[in-house]
């Protein structure tokens, strides 16, 4: 089997420190996107996704800033008519992709084409701040919340998966102008790297 | 012995003394200085040369407003011109130096304009520089030189070690100011529960009761309000910070001077901060701004604003002069008076009103100061600093009434009245209007519902009025976001000072005069951009009557001042010549920054590496691992080529390019952009967009394409296969990938609504290498498994799926070199993995990677239009391309293609050109026939040019009118920017095996 790859693996493989007894102010890693499918529709979106949504354990679109999760399967409704799917294990949503109304849904694999840096610490909110033109307070952000917003000129779709924790979900190409742009931004409060956790599940060309 | 350190009292540190120079002469300096309050104390009064005259120029002020005294501040990369001495926080290891002069500040060469100054008043340039000559001849020959003279301080050339960043902020209510009225706003708001977010450009909060007296009643109020604030969790509170510009939808832009009070900020801590600020109210507690009093010589060093002199009094412990004369038309200068007094200075009170509240008189009188009722200063004496004011007393209109009287003093403090900061409110797009009881211009109503002007900034009047007027803004503001905590009783005022109304009978004196009704000397209404009252009258005489003319004519008011110290005078004046009211003649709008701002702080981190974020492929490691030199192609960084030893780029292309035509190469094409484009009509769709029909194409296969912008001409091109039935994958250029992605969601979100489809970019999702050379196939057959590469499997235009090393790959049988060629598309973490596993196993086929500058030597070579000819001005028929264009159906550009202008015969059309000689054409040369004049833009362009391998010769494609009929014929080649003429053979654009044998191999 070949190798997946991050972008952010030489880079990260290079400043990962002993996380076992750090206390710095922020914390960045690269997290396993796992798969990651768009699922689109027309006018009878709501009506040709729910066997889709029902397989998966969601019920209804929902809303447009909030992550729902199922069995660890996270639904991002992206666009009235787009929702991402996000789950560990490729074969749980195939099956569930299976369910599509022929011609009604448009799905596509993006599993390759985002990464995930998270942000951790104390200081996350504060760099956050610093990253991404939205408010990033618990009252305007809660937790499970997400955004597609913009870090330094590309576009970036934000979860926030704890208090002190966000997770960015960026475009492959420029993941590592953006990791750098995040490490630039996380200086003047200190932070350490965390060594990624990269998975490797089979890949998978579109049906 | 003129200004001098009170040995006692003001908000200084004594126990840290700072080394701070000033022309490279020590100052002495405590923790809590400003540089100019330094100067002051160590009897620096000269500390500068005017913009246009070069006159000497001294402190003026104490904050924002200062005109005079901007300086060069620190040295090296951290040089800074035009620093205001008055804003300058003294820290140990300070060094500022005098500007705008040579040799020195005291012995200024410059100040020869003083000579000129008959000849150099307002608008001179515009009239003296175009008239001898016909056309701007001789205006382009001076203009340098009123170049070299214009302008103040000397920018630095060295790279800015600091850094810089940008932050983003959200509040329920900014409150802008940190001054009676400002505190407690916030303390209202903050009360609420609101989200706060109090600014103050000064180091402490507090404002115009800093410059009370130590110890005084209101440092206690201050304390109180300062630990409430501290206490609140849901208040931030920004020092050092100023809002500079506010904008629509309640954005503002606020930069916060983070360490720009230490000589080097901490290791990795910025500088300073630009802070965009998203509030749903805004408090503006900016307070106001003191005018000057125009007069002969009023910009003489030792002329000074008499709050400012109270700020150094009190603030600073610093005596600005002994003997002072204070001019007021307002009785806000008593306080001035009373405070200097108590300094020990001999203070003469010269009050242009003849009537003066009896409070104020006796209270002064008891403390000592002389007072001059129905009197002003015609004039100041002295040249480097004042030495003494000519009284007079005046009548209501400004003009002496008798003959004056001469006294000595060391220091003219003057208070004019008056005017509210409303720079933020006026950047809104709104007019203030003009109150003639306060004299002043204040803001209009509720024309800004999220905006509330408090305290000074609408001339509240009074200490007290400003802490409930505050009080008030703030409680309001946060109501109406929604918070719903009780505020309580606003904060009782402390003791107000002396004539701390500065609205109650206040008597408009805007120029003294002689009786004949000019003043007695130049007399500034501008002091930063040495704008005279003759100026103005030149400007009335001329024409230029109306504000704006009048601001631009003398460009009063222009730059940093934005008429802070020197609008309603200017306007006063004019109304004066216009016998207008001041109302009637009206404002400008003033413009962001409110004060300057450092560039840097405006970039933030976005500089150098981070200058924008950039685009690399899955495989770009590899690249840079091997050798590869990169090239930017719009954001993305390619390999350019593989150096090897001793090679340039044209030795590696030629390289690169043969070894591709005699063997294999591969390259890296992931910055192709890709796009899905999925739904029942996708083919519907695909046949609009693109000149080619869609509709029979099956699936397993692919389709070169061609697509119009609306007007006709060619948007871009590219091959998209069709992988399913509603599925269809696009390719498109690199550098139109974006553009093509945006115009498709255009049309389906706008005109094409009917349709079914949605588009989205895969371009991350895929990486994409292609393998081009007579051994692809013997390379990719050993590669990729579970695929038949055949020539009768996999024909061109052909798809088909394969794995290696167990990673499944769409192999697409296209080329874009001419040779035999694949493009692999792989899920791009593979991208990297694929492209080592088939240069391991390339090695039996003598495979190499290639960059992009072979790649384009290639197609140029082959003939295939690429960004150099689509370019946005070129048609189908141009590029040679028309037969792609279906009769049969619509498509975007169908109609606008065929305009006549679009048609015509002579457009410049594409064809080879064959170069004579060893040297290469470079793009962008003109083509013109070869016995032809050599006049205007010629006959066309070269477009893509390079040195052929395969045809050992250089080569190009470009356009030439009526190209097609004019094979065999020898062109000029003429580059203009080179200075270089070559001749060219024009001849078929596809240079290399025309019949395509061996792409279809």
């Amino acid at each position: 089997m070949l190798e997946r790859r991050s972008p952010l693996a030489d880079l990260i493989g290079t400043s990962a420190a002993d996380m076992s007894d750090q206390h710095a102010p922020l914390i960045l890693s690269e997290q396993a996107l796992g798969t990651l499918w768009q699922v689109a529709g027309w006018q009878d979106f709501e009506t040709a996704v729910e066997p889709i949504l029902a397989a998966l354990g969601f019920a209804g679109l929902g809303d447009h800033r909030s992550v729902r999760t199922s069995a660890g399967i996270e639904c991002y409704r992206i666009a009235p008519d787009r929702l991402l799917l996000r789950c560990p294990d490729a074969s749980v949503l195939s099956a569930a992709l299976d369910k599509a109304l022929p011609g009604r849904i448009a799905a596509l694999d993006l599993s390759h084409a985002r990464i995930v840096i998270r942000v951790s610490g104390a200081a996350t909110v504060d760099l956050m701040a610093r990253l991404a033109p939205l408010d990033f307070a618990d009252a305007a952000c809660p937790i499970d919340s997400f955004a597609q917003t913009g870090i330094h000129g590309v576009p970036v779709l934000i979860r926030r998966g704890s208090e002190e924790a966000f997770d960015l979900v960026v475009p492959v190409t420029w993941a590592v102008s953006i990791w750098e742009f995040v490490c630039e931004n996380a200086r003047p409060f200190g932070y350490v790297v965390e060594a990624s956790r990269p998975t490797s599940p089979a890949s998978q060309l579109p049906p | 012995m003129t200004a001098s350190r009170l040995p006692i009292g003001g908000r200084i540190d004594r126990s840290k003394p700072l080394y701070v120079t000033f022309d490279s002469r020590p100052l002495d300096a405590f923790a809590g200085d400003t540089l100019a309050s330094a100067l002051l104390a160590n009897d620096e009064m000269l500390v500068g040369r005017s913009f246009k005259y070069h006159r000497p120029r001294g402190v003026f002020s104490a904050g924002v407003e200062e005109p005079n005294a901007l300086v060069h501040l620190r040295t090296g990369g951290r040089h800074e011109p035009n620093a205001r001495a008055t804003m300058v926080e003294a820290f140990d290891g300070l060094v500022a130096n005098a500007q705008n002069a040579w040799p020195s500040v005291g012995l200024d060469v410059g100040a020869a304009n003083q000579l000129l100054a008959p000849f150099i008043g307002a608008g001179f340039y515009y009239k003296t520089f175009i008239g001898p000559f016909r056309g701007t001849r001789f205006w382009m020959f001076c203009e340098r030189f009123i170049r070299r003279a214009a302008g103040m301080g000397s920018p630095g050339t060295l790279d800015d070690p600091d850094r810089y960043e940008t932050v983003n902020l959200f509040c329920d209510v900014l409150v802008v100011g940190g001054g009676p009225a400002g505190l407690s706003a916030a303390l209202a708001a903050g009360r609420t529960g609101a989200q706060v977010v109090l600014v103050e450009q000064d180091a402490q909060l507090g404002g115009a009761l800093l410059s009370t007296p130590v110890d005084g009643p209101s440092d206690a109020w201050l304390e109180a309000i300062r630990s409430e604030l501290s206490a609140m969790p849901n208040v931030r509170v920004l020092t050092r910070s100023t809002v500079f510009g506010a904008y629509d939808h309640d954005v503002y832009g606020v930069v916060e001077r983070v360490w720009d009070h230490v000589a080097v900020a901490p290791e990795d801590q910025p500088r300073q901060r630009y802070a965009v600020v998203r509030t749903k109210r805004t408090v503006l507690a900016t307070g106001a701004i003191e005018r000057p009093m125009v007069f002969g010589g009023n910009d003489r060093p030792g002329v000074m604003l008499a709050g400012s002199v109270r700020a150094y009094v009190n603030r600073y412990a610093v005596l600005p002069g002994q003997r002072v004369v204070l001019a007021t038309n307002n009785d806000s200068a008593y306080a001035t008076a009373r405070d200097l007094a108590a300094a020990g200075a001999d203070v003469t009170l010269v009050d242009a009103r003849h009537t003066i509240p009896d409070e104020l008189l006796s209270q002064s009188r008891a403390e000592g100061v002389e007072l001059r009722p129905g009197s002003a200063v015609l004039s100041a004496k002295g040249r480097g600093r004042v030495t003494g004011a000519i009284i007079v007393p005046v009548s209501e209109n400004g003009r002496a009434s008798a003959p004056g009287e001469t006294i000595a003093c060391d220091l003219i403090a003057v208070s004019g009245g008056w005017s509210p900061t409303l720079h933020l409110w006026s950047q809104r797009q709104q007019k203030p209007v003009f109150d003639a009881k306060k004299a002043c211009f204040v803001p209009a109503g509720d024309t800004v519902p999220t905006m509330t002007c408090a305290g000074d900034a609408q001339a509240a009047g009074g200490v007290s009025a400003a802490i409930e007027d505050g009080f008030s803004a703030g409680k309001e503001a946060a109501i109406a976001t929604g918070a719903t905590n009780a505020t309580g009783y606003a904060p009782e005022a402390p003791e107000p000072w002396p004539g701390d109304d500065w609205t109650r009978g206040i008597a408009p004196l805007w120029t003294v005069t002689k009786p004949d009704g000019k003043p007695a000397g130049k007399a500034f209404v501008d002091l930063q951009h040495d704008v005279t009252t003759s100026d103005i009258d030149l400007a009335h005489r001329e024409g230029y009557q109306a504000v704006e003319h009048l601001k631009r004519y003398t460009t009063t008011g222009m730059a940093t001042d934005q008429g802070k110290l020197s609008n309603v005078n200017a306007l006063a004046r004019m109304a004066q010549l216009r016998d207008a009211e001041i109302a009637d003649v009206g404002t400008t709008t003033f413009r962001p920054p409110y004060t300057p701002i450092t560039i840097g702080a405006l970039a933030g981190n976005e500089t150098g590496h981070h200058f924008r974020a950039t685009r690399l492929t899955t495989i770009d490691g590899w690249h840079r691992a091997h050798g590869a030199v990169m090239t930017e192609a719009g954001a993305w960084l390619r390999p350019w080529y593989y150096r090897q030893a001793g090679e340039d780029v044209r030795a590696a292309y030629i390289r690169e390019a043969a070894h591709v035509r005699q063997h294999v190469g591969i390259v890296d094409v992931s910055t192709l952009g890709k796009v899905a484009v999925q739904g029942p009509d996708a083919a519907e769709f695909l046949n609009r967009i693109y000149v080619n029909g869609w509709k029979t194409l099956p699936v397993g296969r692919l389709r070169y394409g061609v697509m119009l912008r609306e007007d006709g001409f060619v948007l871009d091109d590219g091959a998209t296969a069709r992988l399913g039935e509603h599925d269809y994958f696009m390719s498109t250029t690199t550098a139109n990938a974006a553009p093509v992605l945006a115009f498709a969601e255009r049309l389906l979100q706008t005109a094409w609504t009917d349709l079914e489809v949605h588009v989205t970019s895969v371009t991350d999702q895929w990486a994409a290498i292609a393998v081009a050379g007579p051994k692809a196939r013997d390379l990719l057959t050993a590669v990729v498994g579970d695929a038949d590469l055949s020539r009768d499997a996999l024909p061109n235009n052909h798809f088909t799926h394969g794995r290696i090393d167990g990673t499944e790959v769409r192999v697409h049988r296209m080329s874009y070199s001419g040779e035999l060629a694949y493009e692999l598309y792989v899920p791009a973490l593979f991208g990297r993995a694929v492209w080592e596993a088939l240069i391991a196993a390339g090695d039996p086929f003598n495979l190499k990677p290639y960059g992009t500058e072979a790649m384009g030597a290639l197609r140029v070579e082959k003939g295939h239009v690429a960004g150099p000819e689509l370019e946005g001005r070129t048609t189908l028929k141009d590029l040679g391309l028309e037969g792609f264009a279906s009769a049969k159906k619509p498509f975007v550009g169908s109609v606008l293609r065929n305009r006549p202008a679009l048609t015509d015969a002579d457009r410049p059309t594409l064809v080879g050109l064959e170069i004579d000689g060893e040297l290469g054409a470079l793009p962008g040369s003109l083509l013109f026939a070869a016995d032809g004049p050599t006049e205007g833009h010629g006959e066309g362009w070269v477009s893509s040019t390079t040195y052929s391998p395969a045809l050992g010769k250089n080569i190009a494609m470009g356009l030439l009118k009526n190209g097609p009929s004019r094979m065999g014929e020898t062109v000029r080649v003429v580059d203009f920017v080179g200075d270089r003429t070559l001749k060219a053979t024009v001849v078929s654009h596809h240079f290399f095996d025309p019949k395509g044998e061996r792409q279809n191999a």
